[in-house]
């Protein structure tokens, strides 16, 4: 991308110029995945090295000119037909790609993101030299003929919540460097950033709830986990888990590693910490704790409940309803 | 010939309640030559359909309950010396029939499952060096459960290829679960199957699926959907060159169970997901299960 | 410390700075050429040995001891040569910091500039290989660069192949851009600024003055001179005096231009009837004078014809230059000759050839006229025993004297000097001419090829009624050297290669260089308008022919963008997919498009649910389309083909 473009956007009025810059591109077509790079989504400019080329063709032209020397001119008009034909290059080497889609696992602030982008292309030639770039971070690959793939761009992340990505660029100064293709698009959606877990949380708050565990522990390690499993010969009639049995059409029998506890309940508004981030951070980390501990826990962000429960994906709602956190 | 297979596929498809597809990539997976392993909970008809299959196909079967406590010579066979003509003689383990249902498979130790998966790699078995052939046609469906239980030894990514087609059966739909409680039971049903076809009438048809006609079109999809794993970022590796060569083979295979007379994308993109799953693995970062890849990838390889 | 650049990239942008600067560093001392090329090997070696650049005082140091050597060794003069030089110079300097992307590809890039600054100098054929080879190593060292840079460097591993074949791809899909612009890009009437006088090359040609023996080395040079054609056949070879310098003054050793040598005719030369036109390519020789046959009517614009019909360029010929002169061998150059062109005319040194002087008093003495006096020294020197001779030995203080009683052997020099000498002390007013003699008819592509061993001097005496009338003394000696050229006075070979199918090559060279002197050298203003009003176009302004070319370019990039920017899919689509593929437009004009990923009898069925109507038809035609597509049998494409075409979804 020329520098110039990448440098827009510093200032004020660079900023008015940004956003006009951006609706002008938004105008041209797509810029979110999916899309599939056609010549109005693909810009193209003289790289720093392009315009060196080219003052440099033009001294040899004037030259060449003045002397009257024509093997002069022809070298210079062969200069000239490698800058017309890198530009065609730079072009093809762009156009027809497919961003198919972006996105990334959640990850906890301060972590960076690995932002993944998919990419195709069905042209039956091999596309050299291509980077995709986001802000000062790049990324560079070949795509041979009729590939996919997928590229990670790691993006740092500082507060929790939702992280929306500015715009991206797919460029590429193939062959030799005289000019840069490019096309800018936009990520899908927008991605969570959970927060950040406290360092050294407090224990978990174990004695909040007074019910006592109506079960013994079998395993005072207690990192198996329950499930049902098929009924074997041997196994005690109390465990066989009725109503799963009925559901599945066959006997089923409970493996007896049972919780060795009774549910947490992990209340923001209880947690310790002299701010709502600190809290915030706290319960972060006791949630991972739980998580680890395999336990059952109730999240209460002011009337809200989340839970019971022990899942990942349990843990996953309550993180993101931690992220979404006024 | 034909004939007979489409009756086979529709008395299976009697047994087996709304699960054609998974019935159509056992029938895939038998006339190509390979093996089937269905990833599934229990009572989703794993058992059920393995029965109903070897009933049809006529030949010996056997059914292995893979427990922790099991041997390799349990599925094998062992010499036995014989007391009368002070002779070792070889007995047979249930390895060697024509359908061999290995249950829950997962459920026996890796010494024991590698002595299943190299009797089906090799075609044969070795006991006390004396080498014994197994039976021609060979097919092995072997089931194990998704779930992390305790006390299982999940089968190593290594040896997963050996199993041609992975597959899961899933619940049944609403109506047909209906159908499934109101009707008798499926054993009975089973008692009612006919041995559609026999060994050699199911050696032909696996040499008529290997002969049956590819246009270049296909090959050029099957190429197109193989590099695009290689190219995949997601992957820790792309599918080896003896996998393309699967992916043809049982695309063949599932050509002639549908009756038709050339391969069409429609195969290959049916055998594919089932090939490819377990023979992929994503990296973790990437947090896409190969399923989710598999997808991805026939849903951006464009048919030619 | 940046990650310092492969191996491959530094010796690509090195090959192609040293291809390029060959030319260069020949030209210059060799010491310095040896400098520049070690500081190519050193960076080299820092490639392979992963060194890193010197420290920068070092290399502050080394650049500014090179640039004063450089300028101690030129002298401090400015021209092409020191220009080119200092380039060079800089560019080896380069060599010692050339660690980033940006530096190999300046390198690089600069090597098409030293390519197209070697020209300036030489434009021969064999430069042709050198522009060809010099642009595929710097295109390959750019398209390296860039593989280095957009990090293809590892994954392309060590094969350079895929740089040369993508290179050189890239080179030959540039031609039909750089020919169209070659032919059609407006070229210069006239300069628009002036070349520097300063002559920094040691170039053969014909100087400016003459002391006998200085053309000596001419002869051994077969390099062509200038080439002729004439629009009708050409003048006899006795005919073909190539009129240079005309020298008036001596000193006793040096014949030289007079002070008026530069003084425009005021003598009108008109036509007659045996007027030749023709047209005359010279070689680049560094002087301003233009050879002609006597006596010149008209010349070039920029030229002027001097007092004594030399033909004068406004500038040095620096470059192959193309000039058409009408000559008129009928006319009397002075009829009157004023007193002080006599005066200087007729002037030698006192003190010098006692016994030349001598004779001319005793041959004055015995023929008044002056015809009868210049046939009696003619007829002298024919039947007495001089010799024509290259290998004439130099002559001393009285050098007439020497040449003529003593040695008797020379070339022209010797007989032009030794006779203009006799004549001025014999009283009649005579100048010598320098130029060229004869030259060879190249019969099959009708033009006279002139060489540097054409080197000729002969006399002119004024003589009363005639005016100045030529007197060529070598005729005399040796009428084979005029009539036959320079080639058969020559005794024996002159080298191991003197051969006469040698001497064949040479002449069929000779005709390939002249075609490309013709059509690619002398591709100029005038030959490019006569070019474009040979395709039938009418004469046209130069902003007329930049339009014609931006259009021609416009043309010429049409199809090569196409070809460039189709992507190709695989095999080429036969005619049951291009039926196929029709039957999908439509259908896509209708909002129903087919994915990439979706076969076409997912498609079709997916039509059928969206259009039950239509979609038995599409999902009947996907079916054929599939049997034929898929199938094994071909031969039943044609029902499919015509009912795809006529097939028209219906409006939705």
């Amino acid at each position: 991308m020329s520098a110039v473009l990448r440098r827009v956007g510093r200032s004020l009025p660079g900023r008015t110029l940004q956003a006009w810059l951006d609706g002008w591109v938004a105008r041209r077509g797509p810029t979110r995945p999916p899309l599939t790079l056609k010549y109005r989504q693909i810009f193209i400019l003289p790289t720093r090295f392009g315009w060196l080329l080219g003052l440099l063709m033009f001294a040899m032209l004037m030259g060449s000119l003045n002397f009257n020397n024509n093997l002069g001119l022809l070298t210079t008009f062969i200069v000239a037909g490698l800058g017309s034909n890198s530009m065609l290059l730079a072009y093809r080497n762009l156009e027809g790609l497919r961003i198919l889609k972006t996105g990334a696992s959640p990850v906890f602030a301060g972590q960076p993101i690995q932002f993944l982008i998919t990419i195709a292309s069905d042209a039956g030639r091999e596309r050299p030299g291509l980077e995709l770039r986001h802000g000062s971070t790049a990324q560079v690959f070949s795509l041979p003929a009729r590939a996919i793939t997928e590229i990670a761009l790691p993006v740092p992340t500082r507060h929790r919540g939702w992280l929306t990505l500015d715009r991206l660029a797919l460029q590429t100064g193939h062959p030799i460097g005289l000019f840069e293709a490019w096309s800018w698009f936009w990520p899908e959606r927008a991605i969570l950033v959970w927060p950040r877990p406290a360092e050294r949380p407090p224990p978990l708050p174990e004695g909040d709830a007074d019910r006592e565990g109506s079960e013994q522990r079998r395993n005072p390690d207690g990192d198996e986990f329950y499930s049902l499993r098929a009924w074997r010969e041997g196994d005690p009639l109390h465990r066989v888990a009725w109503k799963a049995s009925q559901r599945h059409n066959t006997l089923l029998a409970r493996d007896l590693r049972q919780p060795r506890s009774r549910d947490l309940v992990l209340d923001l508004a209880r947690a310790p910490g002299r701010d709502l981030e600190e809290r915030i951070r706290v319960l972060t980390a006791w949630l991972l704790q739980a998580r680890r501990q395999d336990r059952s826990w109730t999240l209460r962000l002011g009337g809200k409940a989340i839970g019971p429960d022990r899942t990942e994906a349990h843990l996953h709602a309550c993180l993101k309803a931690l992220a979404e956190q006024p | 010939m034909q004939a007979d297979l489409d009756r086979a596929l529709a008395a299976v498809n009697r047994v087996i309640v709304d699960k054609s597809e998974v019935v159509e990539l056992a029938f895939s997976a038998l006339l190509a030559g390979g093996h089937l392993l269905i990833e599934d909970l229990p009572g989703v008809g794993k058992t059920t359909l393995a029965q109903a299959l070897s009933l049809i196909l006529g030949g010996s079967w056997q059914r292995v309950q893979f427990t922790n406590d099991m041997l390799p010579a349990d599925i094998l066979g062992v010499s036995v010396f014989r007391r009368d003509d002070e002779q070792f003689e070889f007995r047979p383990g249930p390895v060697f029939a024509n359908v061999v249902l290995a249950d829950e498979i997962n459920r026996a130790t890796p010494r024991t499952q590698s002595a299943l998966l190299e009797a089906m790699a090799e075609g044969q078995v070795t006991v006390d060096g004396q080498t014994h052939r197994l039976p021609q046609p060979f097919f092995v469906i072997a089931t194990q459960n998704p779930l992390d239980m305790a006390g299982t030894y999940p089968l190593p990514d290594s040896q997963l290829d050996r199993f041609l087609l992975r597959t899961a059966i899933g619940y049944p739909a609403p109506a047909e679960e209906r159908r499934l409680l109101i009707e008798p039971d499926r054993r009975q049903l089973l008692t009612e199957l006919n041995a559609e076809l026999d060994g050699a009438r199911v050696m032909e048809l696996i040499q008529r699926a290997a002969s049956l006609h590819v246009a270049e079109p296909v090959i050029d999809y099957i190429q197109a959907l193989i590099q695009a794993t290689r190219a995949h970022a997601g992957l820790r590796a792309g599918l080896s060159p003896r996998a393309a060569l699967a992916l043809i083979r049982t695309a063949r295979a599932n050509a002639l169970v549908r009756g038709q007379t050339f391969c069409l994308p429609e195969n290959v993109k049916l055998i594919f997901p089932a090939l490819a799953g377990h023979r992929l693995q994503p990296l973790p970062e990437s947090g896409l299960s190969s399923t989710d890849v598999v997808e991805e990838i026939i849903d951006v390889t464009p048919v030619p | 410390m940046k990650q310092l650049p492969p191996f491959s990239a530094v010796a690509w942008t090195i090959a192609a700075f040293v291809i390029s600067a060959l030319p260069h560093l020949a030209a210059m001392p060799p010491w310095l050429a040896a400098g520049i090329l070690g500081a190519c090997a050193w960076r080299l070696a820092a490639a392979r040995y992963r060194w890193g650049p010197p420290p920068r005082l070092l290399r502050i140091v080394l650049t500014g001891v090179a640039l004063v050597f450089v300028l101690v060794a030129f002298g401090g003069l400015w021209g092409r040569r020191t220009a080119t030089v200092l380039l060079c110079v800089m560019l080896g300097a380069k060599m010692m910091e050339m660690f980033a992307v940006r530096d190999l590809r300046l390198v690089a890039s600069v090597s098409f500039f030293l390519i197209a600054t070697q020209f300036l100098f030489s434009e021969r054929l064999i430069y042709l290989v050198y522009l060809v080879s010099g642009s595929l190593v710097a295109t390959i060292a750019l398209t390296r660069i860039q593989t280095v840079h957009g990090g293809q460097w590892t994954a392309r591993g060590g094969s350079e192949l895929p740089a040369i074949r993508q290179a050189a791809v890239l080179l030959m899909l540039a031609a039909p851009v750089a020919l169209t612009l070659f032919v059609l890009f407006p070229r210069l009437a006239q300069p628009l600024w002036g070349l520097p006088d300063q002559v920094m090359d040691g170039r053969t040609g014909l100087s400016e003055d003459m002391s006998p023996g200085s053309i000596s080395n001419l002869f051994l040079d077969d390099s062509p001179a200038f080439r002729v054609e004439f629009d009708g056949p050409p003048p006899p070879p006795g005919e073909r005096y190539w009129r240079g310098p005309v020298l008036w003054n001596f000193d006793g050793t040096t014949w030289t231009r007079p002070f008026f040598g530069d003084a425009p005719s005021r003598q009108f030369v008109a036509e007659g009837p045996r007027s030749l036109s023709y047209q005359v390519q010279l070689e680049p020789h560094e002087r301003r004078w233009l050879f002609v046959l006597d006596y010149p009517v008209r010349g070039p614009d920029q030229a002027l014809i001097t007092v004594d019909h030399q033909m004068l360029n406004r500038h040095p010929v620096t470059t192959l230059t193309r000039y058409d002169v009408v000559s008129n061998p009928d006319f009397t150059d002075m009829p009157e000759l004023s007193s002080g062109a006599q005066a200087v005319a007729l002037r030698l040194p006192e003190d010098r050839n006692p016994r030349t002087r001598a004779l001319a008093q005793e041959l004055r003495e015995r023929h008044p006229d002056d015809r009868a006096l210049i046939n009696a020294v003619l007829g002298w020197f024919r039947e007495e025993a001089f010799y024509y001779t290259l290998s004439a030995a130099p002559l001393g203080r009285h050098g007439a004297d020497e040449f003529l009683f003593d040695l008797r052997s020379g070339y022209c020099e010797y007989y032009a000097s030794a006779f203009a000498i006799l004549m001025r002390a014999a009283g009649i007013p005579t100048r010598i001419v320098t130029g060229y003699q004869g030259g060879f008819w190249q019969a099959a592509s009708e033009y006279l090829l002139v060489r540097q061993s054409d080197a000729h001097a002969w006399t002119e005496v004024w003589l009363e009624g005639d005016g100045w009338t030529r007197v060529d003394p070598t005729a005399a000696v040796s009428p084979a050297r005029i009539e036959q050229g320079s080639r058969s006075v020559i005794d024996g070979p002159r080298h191991l290669f003197d051969l006469n199918w040698v001497e064949n090559l040479r002449n069929q060279y000779d005709r390939i260089q002249h075609l490309w002197n013709r059509w690619v050298l002398g591709f100029d203003h005038d030959r490019q308008r006569s070019f474009l009003r040979g395709l039938g176009l009418p004469d046209l302004t130069t902003d007329r022919i930049a339009l014609l070319m931006l259009l021609v370019l416009g043309l010429v990039m049409a199809p090569l963008s196409y070809a460039l920017l189709r992507q190709p899919r695989g095999r080429a689509a036969s005619e049951v997919e291009r039926a196929w593929q029709l039957m999908l437009r439509r259908l896509k004009r209708r909002g129903l498009t087919r994915q990439a990923s979706e076969t076409p009898l997912e498609f079709a069925r997916r039509v059928r649910n969206a259009r039950p109507q239509e979609g038995e038809r599409i999902v009947e035609l996907a079916l054929m389309y599939c049997r034929i597509h898929y199938g094994e049998v071909q031969d039943d494409a044609r029902p499919f083909i015509e009912q795809a075409r006529a097939f028209r979804p219906a409006r939705a």
